[in-house]
């Protein structure tokens, strides 16, 4: 008569137990990380004998195993393609933004605002208010190019951050997980265990999706895992048992690794997947970046400036550099307790003081000490030194410090140097002018190989055997006769004549040096034929370089996307996969619910009749 | 496969949500016209596009400079076609005064309208274009680069160099002629080069600032005495000599002041003509002799651009000299001289014109090139830039019904479930 009793109570009992587990399953239908429970519906060894009965062998039901649906391949597979997703997350969606910002609007409309103000300069020279639209167009395109770069630099240094941010999560993340497998090692197999289990996984997703790792079970306590970074061997431990490592990145995305081990050494490592491998990435392209576009912009200023340094200003002085990419980084000292910064306001390399500088407030004014430590310069609120100056805007303390570290060369530095139209050098450096009354059509040119400004007559004293004279055009001195060669050259001092064409006998022709007319544009017409690359002498073609960078650039990013494409639909591959095992649907738990809670009413109901048949028992008595 | 009804839910949210952004980038690139300009969005075509930009550059540069030559040689065209009414001016005046029958009132009217026609040339030489810049300076940038001076002399301030402007890939057009070849470089027919404004002069001095230098050629019986106007300065001088032997034309380079070698060159002439010649006792002086009538005629002193007479002339009379020395005009002042001059100085503007027509025509034909090659890249441009407003709208349509789709469909599924059948 117990038998009935113990089986119904037994199948009760298991199908209680499965209903409630199927209520767990179906409220954490969208809890994050939660793994389908199943509950295994094991046929009873037999019905245990009784004060009233003896033991059965052959009957009951025991639901006693509840198991968390967890396979381990899918949840590896998922956690490498959450890390590889999570690394192109970062780094395809930072790259097209900063596509759009070199495609658009930037260095490549000014520079084609500059060319066209230096061709409308060459056709009036003579005109201020041009030249002023050239002055106009080259400070345009020097702050477009200058703030492409800080542009550039701010997203590295704002990468950086979010780098040192996602690192601190990690470790915060890694000291969770290193509480809950000490929580998870003290909770036996108790019910408290799958809840930990889950936890623990979702930390470890959340870990791999800040950076790859390899998840392995620990060899001695199979519900823990130990974690590695990366997923090649020999990386160092990240999480071994109850103990976590303690990570720290640099601003250029590079991991230090202290593991959890005491006294084992630091290790550093680049890392490639995860947030943290995106963001390194990332940084490394933009790194990239910069250099390129402080190449081009290095470029520009060398081009244009031997250009420049050809033609001669109004006042006969050869031409400046047009742009300077010259430049400190200001860094002030955390201590610093005064409101004062440093700002650099004029650079030039080649004459400040070489290396690292610092400025320290002492008794009232600022001292300037090279990198050797020697004092070279003070002041009150500036100081001016040659080829740099710097002021110090708001309230000093005694002991405020900056330190001005060159980054000479960077896109960022780069500034138009001509602030007067009359620096401008529009014309050539050398004027030759055939005398009017020429009957030949020969054309001389004329080349310094060294010094020399005064201004020469150059006659055909023969043009059948090629003999010219040279005379002091001031005076009428003869400098020097000579005959011209084969090719019609010849050198005189400082000078290299070169006649081209047929000269006739009494031609003669003027030679100014250094004092070009007002509407000589030899010199912007040069600069102006800068647009496209001369092939002879590599200068110019600034447009079409800078479309090459973009096209490669292009390219990244376009590679970029694809890769976070791809990565999103390995992840829902994998997701779908780990879904399969682990997710809840309600449907399943829907009909297992109606099944469970028939069984439970069959067994409620056979342990009714049970109790109505030892009833009548009883009742016959 | 089962996946859950959490991930079912996450992956149609990221599936609305990457619609949404498909269709939130094709509305934009609607609004704007335009196609994605990213090299990521499509290389080929930003690399097919950045080029046909940077050629549409290159060409707006060369047609700005074409249209900027256009305009100077359009002024300059106009102002040499108003030298060249003066020239001809200047040949009906020269025509007038060579006339026989010219009387002195005419011919000093006809000097100062040549004289008014001198002002009117130097006001030419000194135009300038639409933005104010001097026409003839060539590369000196002088405003005013023909100026007089205060003895009359017409100086050239500017350059003989000419402003080019890039305007094309391998061409350079000039924008002009300068002074220098404008206005100082009029080919002579006898091969000298000379000023517009010295062939003026010559013909004003022809006309009438000289009266008593009318004839070029003096003769004298037996002997003559030659003074060469010492201001022409040193430099190559001809002259014909004729005696009773014959004629001939002798040269030489005369030193100021010194007619050593102009006396040598006749005397090395003097078994043509019969004449001898010496230095007079003056020393600048060159004194002829000969058996019979001797004459000295077309003194030609390269060099020398004055209004004044190229020589003085007297008779000898055993070396004495004998009544007024006569001025010689110089063989330029000749009437014929002065008319060929001037048609000289006719064709001269003609040929400027000629040339300036001819950097104009080309600087016309170069802009009809640029401005067809300006439309085949406009029209490239366009086909890569702008967005094919009709396909976009067909995509954008598409992917509405997709989304719209997706999201009923989602609906219906997620609300179908087994719990409403539970009782």
């Amino acid at each position: 008569m117990s038998d009935i009793f113990n089986t119904a109570f037994q199948g009760l009992t298991a199908y209680r137990k499965a209903l409630s587990v199927t209520g767990e399953n179906i409220a954490n239908v969208d809890s994050e990380g939660y793994h389908r429970r199943d509950v295994l519906l094991d046929p009873a060894g037999g019905a245990r004998g009784s004060v009233l009965s003896e033991g059965r062998s052959d009957s009951g039901l025991r639901g006693t195993d509840v198991r968390r649906a967890l396979d381990w391949l899918a949840a590896a597979r998922s956690r490498t393609a959450a890390s590889d997703k999570a690394a192109a997350d970062v780094l395809a969606p930072t790259l097209e933004t900063l596509e759009g910002r070199l495609t658009e609007g930037g260095p490549r409309e000014a520079l084609s605002g500059m060319m066209r103000a230096l061709a409308q300069a060459a056709a009036a020279p003579q005109n201020d208010g041009v030249r002023a639209t050239v002055l106009a167009a080259g400070e345009t395109l020097a702050a477009s190019v200058a703030d492409l770069g800080r542009d550039i630099d701010r997203m590295a240094r704002g990468l950086s951050d979010r780098a040192a941010q996602t690192v601190t999560g990690a470790n915060t993340t890694l000291e969770a997980l290193a509480r809950v497998q000490r929580e998870i090692a003290g909770a036996g197999d108790g019910d408290s265990l799958a809840p930990l289990l889950d936890r623990r996984d979702r930390l470890v997703t959340d870990l791999a999706e800040t950076v790859g790792v390899t998840v392995e079970p620990d060899a001695r306590d199979p519900d823990l895992v130990r974690i590695t970074l990366g997923d090649k061997p020999g990386r160092p431990a990240l999480l071994d048992r109850g103990s976590a490592a303690h990570l720290d990145v640099d601003a250029q995305g590079t991991l230090t690794v202290r593991p959890p081990a005491v006294g084992a050494p630091a290790q550093t490592h680049v890392p490639e997947t995860g947030r943290l491998g995106g963001l390194s990435q990332t940084l490394g392209a933009l790194r990239a970046t910069a250099g390129t576009l402080d190449g081009w912009a290095q470029k520009i200023a060398d081009d244009m400036a031997a250009v420049h340094a050809d033609g001669r200003t109004r006042a006969g002085d050869p031409g400046g550099a047009l742009f300077s990419l010259d430049g400190w980084t200001v860094r002030p000292a955390l201590a610093n307790t005064g409101s004062a910064a440093a700002e650099v306001t004029a650079a030039d390399a080649a004459t400040a003081p070489a290396g690292e500088l610092t400025f320290v407030r002492e008794s009232g004014v600022w001292r300037g000490y090279d990198a050797s430590g020697t004092e070279f310069a003070t002041g009150a609120d500036r100081i001016d030194v040659p080829g740099l100056s710097v002021t110090f805007p708001g309230e000093a303390a005694d002991g405020d410090r900056f330190t001005l570290a060159p980054n000479h060369g960077a896109a960022e530095n780069m500034r138009f140097l001509p602030t007067d139209p009359g620096q401008l050098a529009a014309g050539g450096a050398i004027t030759v002018s055939p005398d009017s009354a020429n009957t030949g059509g020969a054309t001389l040119a004329v080349a310094r190989t060294g010094p020399h400004t005064d201004a020469i007559d150059v006659r055909i004293r023969d043009a059948a055997t090629g003999e010219v004279a040279i005379h002091d055009a001031a005076d009428g001195d003869a400098i020097a006769t000579d005959k011209l060669d084969a090719d019609g050259r010849v050198s005189a001092g400082a000078l290299s004549l070169t006649l081209t064409g047929a000269a006739a006998t009494g031609d003669s022709y003027r030679v100014v040096f250094d004092s070009p007319g007002a509407a000589d544009n030899r010199t912007f017409a040069a600069l102006a034929d800068l647009a496209t690359e001369d092939p002879s002498s590599g200068l110019g073609g600034f447009g079409a370089r800078y479309d090459d960078i973009l096209a490669d650039f292009g390219a990244q990013v376009s590679a970029a996307r694809t890769r976070q494409e791809g990565t999103a639909a390995v992840k829902d591959r994998a997701d779908r996969a780990m879904a399969e095992v682990s997710g809840v649907d309600l449907d399943t738990e829907a009909a297992r619910l109606s099944s469970y809670q028939q069984a439970y009413e069959a067994n409620a109901r056979a342990l009714n009749v049970a109790r109505e048949i030892f009833e009548t028992l009883l009742n016959s008595m | 496969m089962t996946i859950g009804n959490a991930l079912f839910a996450e992956l149609n949210i990221q599936s609305f949500r990457g619609l949404r952004g498909e269709i939130s980038d094709l509305q934009g690139r609607i609004a704007s016209g335009t196609q994605d300009p990213r090299a990521s969005a499509d290389p080929l075509r930003f690399v097919r596009l950045s080029a046909a930009t940077e050629q549409q550059d290159t060409l707006g540069r060369y047609a700005d400079n074409l249209r900027l030559a256009g305009d100077r040689l359009d002024h300059a065209d106009t102002v040499l076609a108003e030298a060249n009414q003066i020239a001809q001016r200047l040949g009906e005046i020269a025509l007038r005064s060579a006339t026989d029958s010219t009387g002195d009132d005419f011919r000093s009217a006809l000097a100062a309208e040549v004289e008014q026609l001198r002002a009117a040339l130097i006001d030419v030489a000194n135009a300038t274009d639409g933005g104010g810049e001097s026409l003839f300076a060539g590369l000196s940038g002088v405003r005013a680069p023909f100026r007089e001076s205060a003895e009359g002399d017409v100086a050239y301030h500017g350059d003989a160099a000419v402003q080019r402007l890039r305007t094309s890939e391998t061409r350079s057009l000039q924008t002009g002629v300068s002074g220098a070849e404008a206005f100082l470089g009029v080919e002579r027919a006898d091969g000298q080069v000379g000023s517009v404004f010295d062939i003026v002069d010559d013909l004003a001095a022809s006309i009438g600032a000289h009266p008593g230098a009318r004839e070029s050629a003096f003769a004298a019986e037996g002997g003559l005495r030659l003074s060469l106007d010492p201001d022409a300065g040193s430099g190559p001088t001809r002259l014909t000599v004729e005696g009773p032997d014959g004629r001939a034309e002798v040269a030489a380079d005369v030193a100021a002041g010194s007619p050593g070698a102009l006396v040598a060159a006749i005397n090395a002439a003097t078994a043509e003509t019969g004449v001898t010649a010496s230095v007079a006792p003056d020393g600048a002086s060159i004194d002829l002799a000969g058996a019979g009538t001797i004459s000295v005629s077309r003194i030609v002193q390269e060099g020398a651009r004055g209004t004044g007479p190229a020589a003085e002339a007297v008779a000898l009379d055993a070396g004495t000299p004998v009544g007024a020395p006569e001025a010689l005009r110089p063989l330029r002042h000749d009437k014929q001289a002065q008319m060929d001059a001037v048609d000289t100085l006719q064709n001269h503007f003609a040929d400027l014109r000629s040339k300036v027509g001819a950097l104009g025509a080309a600087a016309e034909s170069q802009g009809r090139t640029v401005e067809n090659r300006q439309v085949m890249i406009r029209e490239a441009v366009a086909g890569l830039e702008d967005l094919d407003v009709a396909a976009a709208i067909t995509d954008l349509r598409t992917r509405l019904v997709t989304l719209q789709a997706a999201q009923q469909s989602f609906v219906k599924v997620s609300g179908l479930s087994l719990f409403d059948y539970l009782r």
